[in-house]
């Protein structure tokens, strides 16, 4: 236990402070900012029609938008660069096993990119409050951030360490920036795409399950189904990380 | 004296080789989903995402790594080449790709019986693609240097490019922004003076990134 916690701290330390990911983060954080304020009228005035806070705090769902393209792409070279730098090689000469290693390395980074992630929420949360809206705003938007943003992360993150095992780096952030718009945001009905099944992780579940708040008209998904779709971005969030610790093992048992 | 010139078949030997199968990959991808549309005529649909949408984010998240990720770098730097001469080699041979692919899935259409004038003419159709593929190559180049990080690159190209494909309306709408977006000559091919406009600031904004990109590259010691 304490070489899987040793590897989600040094992991969580390394990414928290590169610079790409303070710059994108700080980026956004301002543009969600502005936003908040340029728009003070239309949010004021949304909120007073739909006598709903929850409604408004659910504008943290826009956040998805753009930010676990952001962190895939941050969690896609983690492990292809400890190859890269041989630094695979010098931890296989201890005892930590590939288990703690691929979930060291993504709970370190997937970690790092949460804390950002709630505290963009809790500045967009703060904004809202300073344009004049009750201050439960504060607490109401990292609640809907944590069931909206978070499963999204960690979702990506699963497969952004797998899938660079599989592929170059590059083309597995192609490919990922394609996915994330088209699985997502793509209509269904016009062009084929997962985005109306379960497999949607853009966050239209928990909001209109949890919340009953929709975008793009009600889709009718109930508590149930909103629980149901956290089950399967987990599961399958767990099945990539055994796949990419079955990839190394197998790699490392022919080495 | 030695001379500054690298013999072909060395240099090719360093290039990453997913700049040469990926684009032409993701070509014979989209040929193919056209192929499938050609029928209900979403075709022209399946062209216009890959020149105007798909190529540009091929461009920026492939630039953010010709010089960074080459582990022969340190001897790139040791040999008597300027930044210039580095910056050319290796974004000239990526940049010969794009081209070569936005030329070759053209053909394509052409022979599938696509017709892409909705584009424009010859010239006002390669610039839909064209540019705001130079843009984001510059946009890759440029920020992977400045945080001397491959992945840097590439996520300022991905979220660059998720940022402006979401909010393309609300930018379009906005009479500065609508200058910067990049997929305005595959939104509104006959744009008129307002693509225009929005097409020579691409075309600067990649010209100032690449020649940013030129002046970080001089400074050797930041990326040993």
């Amino acid at each position: 236990m304490s070489f899987l916690s040793g590897v989600v701290r040094y992991e969580y330390k390394m990414s928290i402070q590169r610079i790409g990911l303070l710059v994108i983060f700080a980026l956004f954080m301002l543009f969600f900012v502005i936003t908040t304020f340029t728009q003070r009228e239309e949010l004021l005035a949304g909120a007073a029609a739909e006598e709903n806070l929850w409604s408004s705090a659910s504008f943290v769902m826009s956040i998805n938008l753009f930010i676990p393209v952001v962190c895939g792409i941050l969690a896609s070279d983690r492990i292809v660069r400890d190859e890269k730098l041989s630094m695979r090689e010098l931890l296989r000469t201890t005892r930590l096993t590939n288990q703690q290693y691929v979930v060291g390395k993504y709970l370190g980074v997937t970690l790092s990119e949460i804390t950002c992630i709630l505290l963009m929420a809790l500045l967009i949360g703060i904004s809202f409050f300073l344009i004049g809206l009750p201050a439960q705003i504060i607490p109401m938007c990292l609640l809907v951030s944590l069931a909206v943003n978070v499963p999204a992360v960690l979702f990506v993150n699963a497969f952004s360490v797998m899938f660079p095992s599989l592929m170059p780096v590059r083309i597995y952030q192609i490919l990922f920036t394609g996915y994330w718009y088209w699985g997502n945001y793509l209509n269904a009905e016009k062009f084929f795409s997962i985005s109306d099944t379960i497999l949607n992780v853009a966050g239209f579940y928990p909001l209109e399950g949890y919340w009953g708040i929709t975008y793009g008209g009600a889709r009718g998904y109930t508590p149930s189904d909103a629980l149901l779709n956290l089950l399967v971005i987990i599961l399958l969030a767990v099945v990539a990380l055994f796949v990419e610790e079955r990839i190394i093992s197998c790699r490392e048992a022919t080495v | 004296m030695a001379s500054s010139k690298i013999p072909l078949r060395y240099a090719m030997k360093t290039y990453r080789k997913e700049q040469f199968w990926m684009p032409p990959a993701f070509l014979a991808f989209f040929c193919i989903l056209s192929a499938f549309f050609l029928e209900d005529g979403r075709a022209n649909s399946m062209a216009t995402a890959f020149l105007g949408y798909m190529l540009p984010l091929i461009s920026g998240i492939l630039a953010s790594s010709p010089i960074l990720s080459d582990p022969a770098l340190e001897l790139h730097f040791a040999a008597p080449i300027s930044a210039w001469q580095l910056l050319v080699a290796r974004y000239g041979v990526l940049l010969a790709v794009m081209l070569a692919t936005g030329f070759v899935f053209q053909g394509c259409m052409a022979l599938m019986g696509v017709d892409l004038a909705y584009l424009g003419n010859f010239w006002q159709r390669q610039l839909v693609w064209l540019v705001p593929s130079l843009t984001m190559l510059g946009l890759g180049c440029f920020t992977a240097l400045a945080l001397r990080q491959a992945t840097g690159g590439s996520v300022f190209s991905g979220g660059l490019w998720i940022f402006q494909l979401t909010l393309k309306g609300y930018l379009l709408s906005k009479t500065l922004a609508r200058n910067l977006v990049l997929f305005m000559g595959a939104t509104f091919p006959m744009g008129g003076t307002m693509l225009v406009k929005n097409q020579i600031s691409l075309t600067l904004i990649g010209v100032l990134l690449v020649f940013l990109s030129a002046f970080l590259l001089k400074r050797q010691e930041r990326y040993i």
